[in-house]
């Protein structure tokens, strides 16, 4: 959607450019959204700079709010990979909270059936477990919609309460299959020690579900960068239409793309449950699967963006619960911030940001127009689809 | 007559807990006619009976609650209509936010604002006998004794039926979705119809929330919608964008969450657990989607919807 620059055939300015201005209004967008955050707590009679200190030291001001921003950003990580890896495709994986669940799940029971094998064997063999589930939950909308033509937002938002309640059944205190015996609060039995992850610092929650995480992330940044796969899901994402033309199965590759979202997603639970649970909780996740959308439009959908994205999300959520212990406002507002940022990087990337030199490289290189709008934050690739 | 009594039960109830969804829906539907998605009707909802609840508490009058409902559901879709028609944002990806937004307000302000007052049961909704028709065996009860919500939601539905089918108003609105380039041509604002649009659709979601909130729980719950904003949208799907068969979809839900309700307390069921009831509307909603889409060609669906109006006004 953005020409190429006639003027720049040694450095693709183009691509600076378009970086430039993504970086520009994901920061633009935090930082309105940190002064309405200013305005709430001075309506709330908070002291603005107490609350902020309280974010700023629960989060990144100390090592322990470090470890604990990293601890919480795991399965921002892998959850925002997960609703990446459909934008990329030019799919809505909306469905990342309830892959996630089964991902769980899934993980959960392969460690309980594996109580004496070895870590090197049962923490693998369980890691599979919730990728497969995920990826199965991720493929009943995917093959809704390659069959059926089912939109793919509403029968994941469905999907999702599904997974939830199916979890909060089969570790209900009374009479689920998988609740603990004689538990009174809602979980499994137990992981046993062995497939627990290993812990990274001495002292912390922080697990190896974090390396985990980076290289996903690093994986799907080669992948869609220099591999055949990546370039025709990019492709199908870009321009469906083009895509079908030069013999790619737009509606095969949608489909693709978010069992391999969920597989990614199952994986974000299989790591909540071998790094810090270690037994399944009725709702565990608290909605990391919707947050993943707001760390992965932050980075739009770049795999290795989200890699920053998360971690900022992450400190949120971590500063978010020191502040509420200091000042008293619940860290349920950081939704609200969430979907602050949204709203501000939507209007950024709808209208495209304000380019003051746009008027004088027309003339510079005598382009009839310049469109200094960048990509749509979604390409609007259903209808093309639909025809593949 | 035990048994025969639980049909009329059965038909009152789903009616009752049909009329937040259908209100919600019918929103949507007036909307999404004109090109305009909002898949964050969820937090519309909730935002509107968040409100309803705060106005009804402070004054102790139910009609200040509902009215409270609907501005707080016009507020929301304000923003909608800001990002999403004059600034052209992403509709699907703003609804996520909506519903976000909404989740996180409602829970910090139902502690900051109702805080001790957050179990008091305020002014509702409750059921309205309509003179000599309410005495009439089955239909009386079914349709006579309802709260003034579910005569007021029929009225709306009929209306909306005849607006967009038989006025000039709904043909506009019906173009701005179809045909928004021969809106431009016959001199009207594609903008200005799905902003309107758009804002009265708000108002009947926050209206959906408020008889949620007023008719059934009267207090306020966290994240009490849980879910309903969502299967409205569904509705949509299945009732084909009309007016009518979405209402008559809504009360197939209503009916499935009575029965859910229900169900849990009858005996020959006993040992099954109350969640696998909860689940049922949402597995129902994916059956009913993917029976009823499928059909491509002459698919119901506006062709405009979810794409932003780039053209000139």
């Amino acid at each position: 959607m953005t020409q190429s620059e006639p003027g720049a055939a040694l450095v693709d300015f183009g691509s600076v450019r378009r970086a430039a201005v993504t970086f520009g209004v994901a920061v633009s967008a935090v930082v309105i959204t940190f002064v309405l955050l200013a305005v709430a707590f001075l309506a709330f009679g908070v002291d603005p700079v107490a609350a902020f200190r309280a974010l700023y030291e629960g989060s990144i001001g100390t090592g322990w709010g470090i470890a604990v921003s990293l601890t919480f950003m795991t399965p921002l990580l892998l959850a925002g990979l997960g609703v990446a890896v459909g934008f990329r495709s030019g799919i809505f994986n909306i469905g990342v909270e309830g892959q996630l669940y089964m991902g769980a799940l899934g993980c959960t029971v392969v460690a309980l059936l594996l109580p004496d094998a070895p870590a090197i064997i049962v923490i693998p063999l369980a890691m599979l477990g919730g990728v497969v589930a995920g990826g199965l939950w991720g493929a009943i909308p995917g093959i809704l919609k390659v069959t059926r033509n089912t939109n793919e937002i509403v029968v994941c938002l469905m999907l999702n309460f599904t997974g939830i309640f199916l979890v909060t059944w089969l570790v209900s205190p009374s009479g689920g299959p998988l609740a603990a015996v004689g538990a009174s609060d809602a979980r499994s039995a137990d992981i046993p020690m062995q497939a627990q992850l290993p812990i990274l610092v001495q002292n912390t929650s922080l697990h190896v579900g974090l390396l985990i995480g980076l290289a996903v992330a690093v994986a799907l940044g080669v992948m869609f960068r220099y591999t055949t796969l990546g370039f025709r899901l990019r492709a199908i994402g870009k321009n469906a239409a083009a895509a079908r033309f030069s013999g790619m199965s737009p509606r095969l590759g949608l489909a693709g793309a978010i069992i391999l979202g969920g597989a990614i997603a199952g994986m974000a639970g299989a790591s909540e449950i071998l790094g810090i649970k270690w037994a399944l909780y009725a709702n565990f996740s608290g909605g990391v699967g919707y947050s993943a959308l707001a760390v992965s439009l932050l980075a739009r959908n770049h795999p290795i963006a989200v890699i920053p994205s998360a971690f900022f999300f992450g400190a949120l959520n971590a500063g978010a619960i020191n502040m509420s212990q200091t000042v008293g406002i619940d860290a349920s507002i950081m939704m609200a911030v969430q979907a602050t940022i949204i709203i501000a990087i939507a209007v950024g990337f709808g209208v495209g940001p304000w380019d003051p030199f746009a008027r004088l490289r027309a003339r510079l290189f005598r382009r009839e127009q310049v469109h200094p709008s960048v990509d749509q934050v979604r390409p609007s690739v259903d209808q093309e689809a639909n025809r593949g | 007559m035990g048994d025969f009594m639980f049909w009329v039960y059965l038909a009152q109830g789903g009616i009752l807990l049909a009329v937040p969804i259908a209100l919600a829906a019918l929103g949507e539907l007036i909307h999404e006619r004109t090109g305009v998605l909002n898949i964050g009707v969820e937090g519309v909802m909730l935002f509107g009976a968040f409100f309803a609840i705060v106005g009804s508490l402070y004054s102790g009058n139910a009609f200040v609650g509902l009215a409270a409902g609907v501005v707080a559901g016009l507020c929301l879709n304000v923003v909608l209509a800001v990002v999403c028609v004059i600034f052209r944002g992403d509709q699907v990806v703003l609804g996520i936010a909506l519903v976000l937004f909404a989740l996180g307000v409602t829970n910090v302000l139902s502690r900051q604002v109702l805080g001790p007052n957050r179990t008091e049961r305020v002014a509702g909704f409750g059921p309205v006998n309509i003179p000599v028709l309410s005495d009439i065996p089955v239909i009386g009860p079914i349709l006579f004794q309802q709260s003034l919500l579910v005569y007021a939601t029929i009225v709306i539905a009929l209306l909306t039926t005849w607006v967009i089918n038989r006025t000039p108003v709904g043909l506009t609105m019906r173009a701005a979705g179809e045909a928004p380039a021969a809106l431009v041509s016959a001199g009207i604002s594609v903008i200005r119809v799905r902003v309107t649009a758009v804002l009265v659709g708000g108002m009947l979601a926050g209206a959906g929330g408020a008889a949620l909130a007023l008719q059934g729980a009267r207090l306020f719950n966290e994240n009490m919608t849980a879910g309903r904003g969502f299967i409205a949208i569904a509705a949509l799907v299945v009732g084909r964008w009309r007016p009518i068969p979405t209402v008559l979809a809504c009360l197939g839900f209503g009916v499935a969450d009575y029965l859910q309700l229900q169900l849990q307390a009858q005996t020959f069921l006993a040992g099954v657990p109350a969640e696998l009831f909860l689940i049922f509307p949402y597995v129902l909603t994916i059956v009913m989607l993917g029976i009823f889409s499928g059909r491509r060609k002459g698919s119901p669906m506006p062709s405009h919807l979810g794409i932003p109006w780039r053209g000139g006004r």
